[in-house]
């Protein structure tokens, strides 16, 4: 926690290892996609897997980037708001959810069946857990007890505001 | 002393071991020849590649070679121009005949595809015809279950209008598991009366076009008393595995356990490739060992038993020689026979597995049909059920805990801003307020919110 309040950790570095994250996270869905290529028949699974890996990661961390910086934005001019605080730290946690994430993609290996729900369930608790340690790391280092409350309620309210929108959507596709 | 002795005893040991493993081995061996040697398939199968080179799905070269595997007249058979030179050493054809009509009833069974066509500018819908060879033992028995064992014989030959043509007679691809299935469907039918079960086999085509051979014969010959389907494919190259079923079932369970006696091992579905489609109805994905015919009976909720060669230690699939030959103008008989030598003699160890595996009689009480408890567990939609769930429970968590934040950190009260008309001292200050005296300050006019 040191490293993230002192920001000892170059911004670019702690992008890429980001990127590295969603990478370890996503590659178990991309492989199996880009398996189902035609392109890559013949080929050495060091060549499609590296690919799938490092493909994996690009949707995701582009998202990242697109919504931060949207919501950046909007909240840039809040008084008391530690707002680059939070941008530097808010990878570090979503880089711990996504090692969760990818270690379950291990375990999906040796058991496929546990992917079908495990690809849908398990990134949720994982995000949430980590951006629930996120709060409560932001809340105790740069904001005043009393409103710890605004806080949390803000960016919980905003966060499962999102995740039901994307579930919601992805129910009544799967439905249809 | 002693210890010379011991450094002797124990040279001496370690010289003769090898010779007694060789003649234990040897023993083995003379004592357990199998049924169908390989030298029988080795000739059917070359039979298969001479005479009937082209059995592409879809084109009437398929019901030419059909009838020839039925055992039906053909007409005389003008080999092509190839070279069937073989490496290895040539063996005088044996009782290398077709299905036998005398111990099996044999049906052609013609089945209907649509296929979207190129024509001109726009994609027109096209119905081709292809064809499957059904046989079974003669004289059933009512009171038996039912063992089925399916296999492909179509090729890429001559092309259709789903690929291209590799001019080749696929030999590793389908022409050897074909004569092994052949030999079977004999071996089978000849001692009909003394099988402890019904047996029917079927030949399959249209299978790499989307297991459409597969599906016309569910649909017109699947009965209920079929209690197992034993799926043959790509054997003779590599390792021979087995696949039964996605999850725990008491028939695979029961072949985990016969397996081990025999070179055949379970297919290690761990990563190898699970491709996100849908071949197995309640299964998002797929591997090397539900691609092929398998899959429609399992989705007909049939006991399945898949064997199939390869090498797939590497988590992809692989033929184990030095080069790939299967669906490429390299699957002829020469490079069969070239590149996988002992291509026969694994046949041979598939063909001794399923004759002993089927003269079992436990088989029967553990087929009980495809694995169904994982079938909740496939569905998508409840599991997005259960993150909204979740996400519900979150939404709860977070106003209690956001309400009990804001009872241990109230805000603190907003201050009055209070002006003091005749100067501060004449105010009462609580710490409340904030106090702002508008009286000038000796004679200049000073800032009244200087407190």
């Amino acid at each position: 926690m040191k490293l993230i309040k002192e920001q000892k950790i170059n911004k670019g570095l702690v992008k890429f290892l980001l990127y590295l994250s969603f990478c370890f996270a996503g590659f178990y869905s991309a492989r199996a996609a880009v398996a189902a290529m035609p392109y890559f028949d013949g080929l050495s699974p060091f060549i499609y897997g590296l690919f799938a890996f490092l493909v994996a990661g690009l949707g995701s961390f582009l998202l990242y980037l697109i919504l931060v910086s949207i919501f950046g934005n909007r909240l840039r001019k809040t008084p008391h708001l530690p707002l680059n605080q939070m941008l530097y730290a808010l990878p570090f946690f979503y880089i711990g959810a996504n090692i969760v994430i990818g270690l379950f993609g291990i375990l999906y290996y040796f058991v496929p069946i546990a992917s079908i729900w495990g690809e849908i369930i398990v990134p949720i608790i994982a995000t949430a857990a980590f951006f629930t340690w996120f709060l409560s790391y932001i809340c105790k280092n740069y904001v005043k007890e009393y409103n710890w409350k605004a806080v949390v309620l803000y960016f919980g309210k905003m966060y499962i505001t999102i995740v039901g929108i994307i579930t919601v959507l992805n129910l009544v596709l799967e439905v249809i | 002393m002693i210890k010379r002795l011991g450094i002797i005893i124990l040279a001496l040991s370690l010289i003769m071991a090898p010779m007694l493993v060789t003649q234990t081995v040897y023993a083995d061996e003379v004592a357990t020849q199998n049924v169908i040697t390989a030298e029988e398939i080795d000739a059917l199968t070359q039979k298969i590649c001479s005479e009937l080179p082209d059995r592409t799905s879809y084109t009437d070269a398929c019901l030419t070679a059909a009838k020839a595997i039925a055992g039906q007249s053909i007409g005389s058979i003008t080999p092509p121009d190839t070279d069937l030179v073989s490496y290895a050493t040539p063996m005088a054809s044996t009782s290398s005949d077709y299905l036998s009509s005398e111990y099996l009833d044999i049906e052609i069974q013609e089945f209907d595809t649509t296929v979207e066509v190129l024509d001109g500018y726009n994609y027109v819908d096209k119905k081709v015809t292809s064809y499957n060879v059904v046989a079974k033992t003669k004289n059933f028995d009512g009171s038996k279950k039912t063992v089925l064992i399916t296999t492909n014989f179509a090729n890429h030959y001559s092309g259709n209008e789903f690929f291209v043509g590799t001019e080749a007679e696929g030999a590793l691809g389908t022409a050897a598991t074909t004569a092994l299935t052949i030999k079977l469907a004999n071996y089978l039918s000849h001692n009909a009366a003394s099988n402890r079960y019904n047996f029917v086999f079927a030949f399959f085509s249209g299978t790499d076009e989307g297991n459409y051979g597969s599906e016309a014969f569910i649909d017109e010959y699947l009965t209920r008393e079929v209690m197992l389907v034993i799926n043959l494919e790509k054997l003779g190259c590599g390792k021979t595995y087995y696949y039964t079923d996605e999850a725990s079932t008491s028939h695979g369970d029961y072949i985990d356990a016969f397996a081990k006696s025999y070179a055949v091992q379970q297919f290690p579905t761990a990563g190898r490739v699970l491709l996100p489609i849908v071949t197995v109805k309640d299964l998002p994905y797929s591997h090397y060992a539900i691609l092929g015919d398998i899959a429609p009976f399992l989705n007909a909720e049939k006991a399945c038993l898949q064997i199939m060669g390869g090498d797939y230690s590497k988590f992809m699939d692989s033929e184990g020689g030095w080069i790939e030959i299967v669906n490429t103008s390299n699957d002829t008989y020469t490079n069969l026979a070239f590149y996988h030598p002992n291509y026969a003699t694994k046949l041979s160890d598939v063909s001794q597995f399923v004759l002993d595996l089927t003269a079992s009689e436990k088989l029967g009480e553990v087929c009980n049909g495809a694995a169904s408890g994982y079938k909740v567990f496939t569905k998508h939609w409840i599991a997005y059920i259960i993150v909204l769930v979740i996400l519900v429970a979150l939404g709860v968590i977070l106003y209690v805990v956001a309400s009990k934040m804001g009872k241990k950190h109230p805000l603190p009260s907003p201050k009055k801003i209070k002006i003091a008309v005749f100067g501060k001292e004449f105010e009462d200050f609580n710490g409340d307020e904030i106090i702002v005296d508008i009286k000038r300050k000796n004679e200049s006019d000073i800032n009244p919110f200087d407190v």
